[in-house]
């Protein structure tokens, strides 16, 4: 359960007022729901992300994962709670050329205490749930954008997180493709009963969601996946 | 984390930047071979003296030891083994000796010992109880120097030593069976009582070695300076190491300078390298940190890559070192074998490799965490854009390197002898201007664009301005720069030494018309003493006016060995202004022929805290109270020279053997004709007649050869660095094909692309190369500063604008000739390269 | 009817992907005029940029000719096909500069081959107004917006002038409304200067925007049903069948 209590995070701007990245967002996420945060370029979308990431600490409010206030962890901790609690995919997809797709995904596992073999124990599967099941092997530079799309998500689960942050993950991808791995990836997590907290300016993409929140000039406004589709329509 | 994720996650991201990391490791290949090779070289000869010291004297704890080859009378050795504590010792008769066999002949260290020291000296000194042949007149050789002079096998060859010849059973010492080896170094051993019959002087001594219990080293050295009253030198049994430590320190110390420069060379190619696979690393930095690794893993993962990348960097080096140690840093310098037995064999210290593959280390770990620096200490993600902080240290840049620069020059007037941190203090300078000059330069490019128009020249000012490639521009720059600097430092520094070794030795060379002395390659300073027998029959032939005697020898004084020359009394100006550092010249001149005073080089005088005037004995075989009249250049004897008039000289070692006659002819008289006259007269007798044009030219090929490895440094410098900034730019070309194969769409032609590249390369190289030669210039002088003071060569200071143009202009040119190739290829993108498929 | 701008008469083009020969173009027929604005709709993979780039002369068919004005691609050199890309035929990416170039001097750049620095900079200022970024000229690439990237490149792609423009999926990134901007924009420009617009698209709605459509399907291009779309100014919306987002919220 991820619980963000009036959240805030302001940057400094070069003349005037503050930038407001994040003004005083509430939002509880149970375990195993889909939320979608839809809103344009510039509405502070992914500094929301990157504050649940730990990557960065709110000016006020707190950010809470099981019980567990993520803003106030120290650098260490918060790696920490990044390679274990929690999952990344982002919409560049820095997959290492020449190693094979399953070295790819296993990167985050390198970094546990986990053995080669058990690694690929549970990464095979993994990567099989999500299609690749024949691309195992395949170097990252033989793989499609939407393949590669998928090594990154299989390698952001492989820690088994609770948690799902996506940002744009489908940014780089065309839209039957990116419906494509929005599938897999809602999917996927509904399975494993990972919350999954994903970012767009996509309509498309936001569709996918239990839930869909309009974030604009850092706040957020519940938005009814009837009114989205009417956006869309009205376009 | 695991170390087994460690290297899988290493050999996972290993084959997606090989061509880059086989570069990397080249560069510091390089650097290492460059490092290693020096040491080598320098080790090498101080090992092969003292190995040899060693060798022969074993464990022995002092010597006493004659100040001319003369020597001192057996007697003494009684006298010595009498002093309480002296368990052992073993009386050697040292001489320099010109060796002739059926193919050749060579001059070597004949030692003569008692085969006592063979029981109980070192390792070579063993030899002497296999050559006890039934009273016959044997000695020994190292085998590769035997074979020089044709003798493979026993047979026998003429030994000649001062004008005397003698026919002597040579045994080249791999027929003697012992294991331990003199190596290739020039020396011959032999029973005492052979070599004192070679030269003549049965019953004498040059030198007492003496071993004791160290607990008495005081009680046993109060005696032996006792017995030496004055008249001998006492040290340790090791002083011929410590003696041409001396000698060797101004070659080991340029050498070491110089290829600390090309070392860096080196490293900045393979920083270049390095510098091509950041923006990946980078990024996956960026992910890995998103994905919870923290930062002390990530540098774990960073430090294996450093590790790697320096073992097998380091290994290629030492293999590299070796071979260029072998091919190329072989050749001792020669003007010090004259003085020392030196070998020609390699000595690898444990400690020339430690320094090298420690270097190997250090430029690898630098080069793969000095870029991600900013990436590892970051957090994952910037809140805050970096332009701010890089515009804040850019301001520093100038003040910084103007510090470094009037540093450089407090060095320079105060203390030269701190070359090295004035070098470095220099290079820190001109790294630290390049930013600057850079950006400058693509200003004034910029203005001057505007005027001249055309697409090529502003696509390579954009390039240049681009902040994205900014470090790699800067570290291309550099590489050309430090290439530049120097070889233009070396280069002039040398040319500096040259000029004034070649005149300091006219002013010496040309004192005679003829000069007559014995033969042999050791005698070329003129320091084997002979009988003075021909004198007469020389002045009475034909065309001759004169006969001067000239006397000259070694004399160890301190911790050095002094070259000694006793040009004769009638000589009214027995020195040249070039040779002259402080004092009058006529009024030395007129001091010099009065005699009772005498000229020293500026570092003996300053190390015995002598000033011009002052009175003081010199430690002779007779010791002799001389007056300081001048100061000279060492003469281009590292350790110091010392001129006399030759009668002073007599009276000083009382001895009466000249080292070489001066032939003054009759105006009019042929040269040529008065020398073949001459040669018949001495030349059955060992000796041998040089006019005085042929002995400059030996000088100055000897001059020339000393100096020959700085040339050879000086080469390696200039190909690495263009081979470094070739592939550099070679390389940042070729990763730009998308961006060309973009332009190309939008139209540009294959030669306005060319032409770009070819802009961006000349104005990058230009400017580093520009900067490197105004460098180079500053570095010259400090390092011919520093040559002059530190080991009193004597030099002419000049500024050599025309070479330091022509390194730039040739450094520069090279390399944007070697880029037009890839740039060509470059420039030939299909358009369609960097679109998705 | 007036000589066609781009005429291409039966291209096919294969594809060795591994063993496998992928057809990606079959006997393609199409004629563009000027002032005719082209939406080119396809799966991914269906070969819509390989169209683009035989149509830019970038790369050369297997069978089949490609002509422009009336001149035949395949007999131009090098230097002809440099001055066609130049002169004649804009090309518009998604990618943008990679150094830091300022908005203004990154349109600039393709004029300074034939004009100088203050001419180039004007006609690119002209182009950045008319796209409406002319406030962004001295801001840099990565400080935009996904919409008003791509704007610039389409500023980058006029500014030339050319008689035909190219352009590879511009939308691709943009939110609904920044996509129908775009496409009013274009609309815009075929009709001011006379211009011929061959445009990829990534979905019906978009392409629905365009004045004529074709789906490349199979290697072939295809007019779809003159039912399929409506002449008119206002794309029909009753006609999307294929978008996700509604399917699943009905």
């Amino acid at each position: 359960m991820l619980e963000l209590r009036e959240l805030v995070k302001h940057f400094p701007a070069a003349s005037g007022a503050p930038i407001r990245a994040v003004d005083g967002v509430t939002l509880a996420v149970p375990d195993g729901e889909f939320v979608a945060l839809y809103g344009p370029s510039g509405s502070g979308k992914t500094t929301l992300l990157m504050l649940i990431a730990a990557l960065m600490r709110p000016d006020s409010g707190s950010i809470v994962l099981n019980e567990c206030d993520i803003s106030k962890l120290s650098d260490a901790d918060s790696a920490r709670y990044r390679l274990n609690e929690l999952g990344f995919v982002r919409q560049t997809l820095n997959l290492i050329t020449g190693a094979s797709a399953l070295d790819n995904a296993a990167l985050k596992l390198m970094g546990t205490d986990m053995g080669a073999r058990e690694a690929r124990r549970r990464i095979v599967p993994l990567l099989d749930r999500l299609g690749l099941g024949e691309r195992v092997s395949h170097r990252a530079e033989q793989l499609s954008m939407g393949e590669r799309q998928r090594v990154m998500i299989a390698r952001a689960l492989s820690t088994e997180p609770k948690l799902l942050l996506a940002d744009e993950p489908t940014g780089s991808l065309d839209s039957m493709r990116g419906r494509e791995v929005l599938e897999l990836l809602a999917e996927t997590c509904r399975e494993r009963k990972v919350a999954v907290l994903l970012v767009t300016h996509d309509p498309q993409a936001a569709s996918f969601a239990d839930r869909v929140f309009a974030l604009r000039d850092g706040r957020l406004a519940e938005h009814e996946p009837d009114h989205l589709s009417a956006a869309l329509k009205a376009g | 984390m695991r170390f087994s994720s460690i290297v899988r996650l290493y050999r996972v991201r290993l084959r997606a930047r090989l061509t880059q990391e086989l570069f990397a490791v080249l560069g510091i290949a390089i650097g290492v071979a460059l490092l290693f090779a020096s040491q080598v070289a320098n080790t090498s000869l101080d090992s092969s003296v003292q190995r040899l010291s060693t060798g022969i004297v074993g464990d022995m704890r002092f010597q006493i030891s004659a100040r001319d080859s003369h020597g001192f009378d057996e007697s003494l050795l009684r006298e010595v083994a009498r002093v309480p504590g002296v368990q052992v010792v073993a009386p050697v008769f040292e001489q320099n000796a010109n060796v002739v066999g059926p193919t050749g002949e060579r001059s070597v260290d004949v030692v003569g010992t008692d085969p006592r020291l063979a029981r109980l000296g070192g390792s070579i000194a063993r030899h002497l109880n296999d050559l006890r042949l039934g009273g016959a007149r044997v000695f020994t050789m190292p085998a590769a120097i035997a074979q020089d002079i044709g003798v493979a096998s026993i047979r026998s060859v003429l030994v000649q030593i001062g004008s005397r010849q003698t026919r002597v059973l040579l045994v080249p010492q791999l027929l003697v069976g012992s294991t331990a080896s003199l190596g290739q170094s020039p020396i011959a051993l032999a029973p005492l009582r052979t070599v004192q019959g070679l030269a003549g002087t049965p019953g004498r001594l040059t030198s007492i070695y003496v071993r004791s219990p160290p607990r008495l080293d005081r009680s046993v050295l109060a005696a032996l300076r006792r017995i030496a009253a004055g008249r001998l030198n006492v040290g340790h049994a090791d002083m011929t190491t410590t003696l041409f430590r001396r000698a060797a320190g101004p070659v080991d110390q340029s050498t070491g300078l110089f290829s600390a420069l090309s070392a860096l060379v080196g490293f900045l190619f393979a920083f270049n390298a390095l510098m091509l696979t950041v923006p990946q690393r980078r990024s996956l930095i960026e992910d890995l940190r998103l994905d919870g690794y923290t930062r002390r893993m990530i540098v774990q993962v960073l430090s294996l890559d450093a590790i790697v990348l320096g073992v097998i960097a380091s290994a290629l080096g030492l293999l590299l070192g070796e071979v260029l140690s072998v091919a190329l840093f072989n050749s001792s310098p020669g003007y010090l074998s004259f003085a020392f037995p030196i070998g020609a064999e390699r000595v690898v210290t444990w400690r020339s490799v430690a320094f090298a593959v420690l270097g190997g280390m250090i430029a690898a770990t630098a080069g793969v965490l000095l870029p991600l620096q900013a990436a590892i200490a970051e957090r994952p993600v910037r809140s805050t854009p970096l332009r701010v902080s890089a515009r804040r240290r850019a301001r520093l840049l100038l003040p910084a390197a103007g510090a470094f620069f009037a540093g450089t020059t407090v060095i320079l007037l105060a203390a030269p002898q701190a070359a090295i941190v004035g070098v470095v203090s220099l290079t820190a300078a001109l790294l630290l201007c390049l930013p600057t000059l850079l950006d400058f330069a693509v200003r004034v490019g910029g203005r001057l664009q505007r005027r001249l128009a055309g697409a090529a020249s502003y696509l390579a000012l954009i390039e240049l301005r681009s902040r994205t490639h900014r470090a790699r521009s800067l570290a291309i720059a550099a590489t050309g720069a430090i290439a530049v600097f120097g070889s233009v430092s070396i280069q002039g520094a040398r040319g500096n030494l040259q000029r004034g070794l070649e005149a300091s030795t006219r002013g010496t060379d040309s004192r005679a018309g003829l000069w007559v002395l014995p033969r042999g390659k050791a005698n070329a300073l003129v320091t084997t003493p002979f009988s003075d027998v021909d004198r007469a029959r020389l002045g009475r032939l034909p065309g001759v006016r004169t006969v001067q005697l000239y006397r000259g020898s070694f004399l160890d004084w301190g911790t050095r060995r002094i070259w000694v020359l006793a040009q004769p009394q009638a000589d009214l100006h027995p020195i040249s202004s070039i040779q002259l550092v402080k004092g009058d010249l006529r009024v030395t001149n007129a001091r010099l022929h009065a005699g009772g005073w005498l000229v020293l080089s500026q570092a003996v005088a300053a190390e015995h805290h002598l000033h011009i005037g002052e009175s003081f004995t010199l430690p002779t075989t007779v010791p002799t109270r001389f007056r300081l009249a001048a100061l000279s250049t060492n003469l281009g004897w590292p350790t110091g020279a010392l001129i006399m008039n030759a009668s002073d000289y007599a009276r000083a070692w009382g001895d009466q053997d000249p080292s070489a006659y001066q032939l003054e002819l009759s105006p009019g008289a042929s040269l040529v004709a008065v020398k073949r006259e001459a040669e018949g007269v001495v030349g059955g007798l060992g000796m041998r007649v040089e006019t005085a044009a042929q002995r400059e030219r030996l000088h100055y090929a000897q001059a020339a050869q000393g100096l020959s490895r700085l040339t050879q440094i000086r080469t390696l410098v200039v190909i690495a660095a263009v081979l470094a900034m070739a592939a550099a730019m070679g390389a940042m070309i070729w990763q730009r094909r998308v961006r060309l194969a973009d332009m190309k769409v939008d139209g540009f032609s294959r030669a306005v692309l060319w032409r770009a590249l070819l802009w961006e390369s000349t104005i990058l190289l230009g400017t580093g190369c520009a900067l490197g030669a105004i460098f180079g210039l500053y570095g010259q002088l400090l390092l011919t500063r520093a040559l002059s003071v530190v080991t009193g060569f004597p030099v002419i200071e000049s500024t050599p604008l025309l070479a330091a143009v022509g390194s730039f202009a040739l450094i520069t040119a090279v390399a944007v000739l070697i880029v037009a190739a890839p740039g060509y290829v470059a420039a030939r993108v299909r358009p369609t390269v960097g679109m998705p498929e | 009817m007036p000589d066609a701008l781009l005429s291409l008469d039966s291209v096919s083009k294969s594809y060795w992907r591994g063993p496998s020969e992928v057809r990606v173009l079959s006997d393609a027929c199409l004629e563009l005029h000027a002032g005719e604005f082209m939406g080119v709709w396809g799966r991914r993979g269906a070969g819509k940029t390989t169209l683009l780039r035989i149509a830019a002369g970038l790369e050369t068919p297997d069978r089949g000719t490609v002509r422009f004005d009336g001149e035949d691609l395949s007999l131009l050199s090098e230097q002809g096909h440099a001055r066609l890309r130049r002169d004649e035929i804009g090309w518009i990416r998604r990618s943008g500069p990679r150094s830091e170039l300022c908005i203004l001097d990154y349109v600039a750049l393709p004029l300074l081959i034939e004009h100088g620095q203050r001419e180039a900079k004007r006609r690119a200022d002209r182009a950045l107004r008319r796209v409406g970024m002319a406030e962004c000229a001295g801001q840099h690439w990565e400080s935009l917006s996904d919409g008003e990237r791509a704007l610039v490149a389409i500023a980058h792609g006029i500014a030339r002038r050319p008689r035909l423009l190219l352009i590879d999926d511009p939308t691709a990134n943009l939110g609904v409304r920044e996509r129908e901007e775009i496409m009013i924009l274009l609309r815009a420009l075929v009709e001011e200067t006379n211009l011929a617009v061959l445009m990829t698209v990534p979905d019906m709605p978009t392409a629905l925007r365009s004045h004529q459509l074709r789906a490349l399907s199979g290697g072939r291009l295809l007019t779809p049903p003159p039912d399929g779309r409506d002449d008119g100014d206002d794309g029909d919306e009753d006609n999307v069948i294929d978008f996700p987002g509604i399917q699943r919220s009905a």
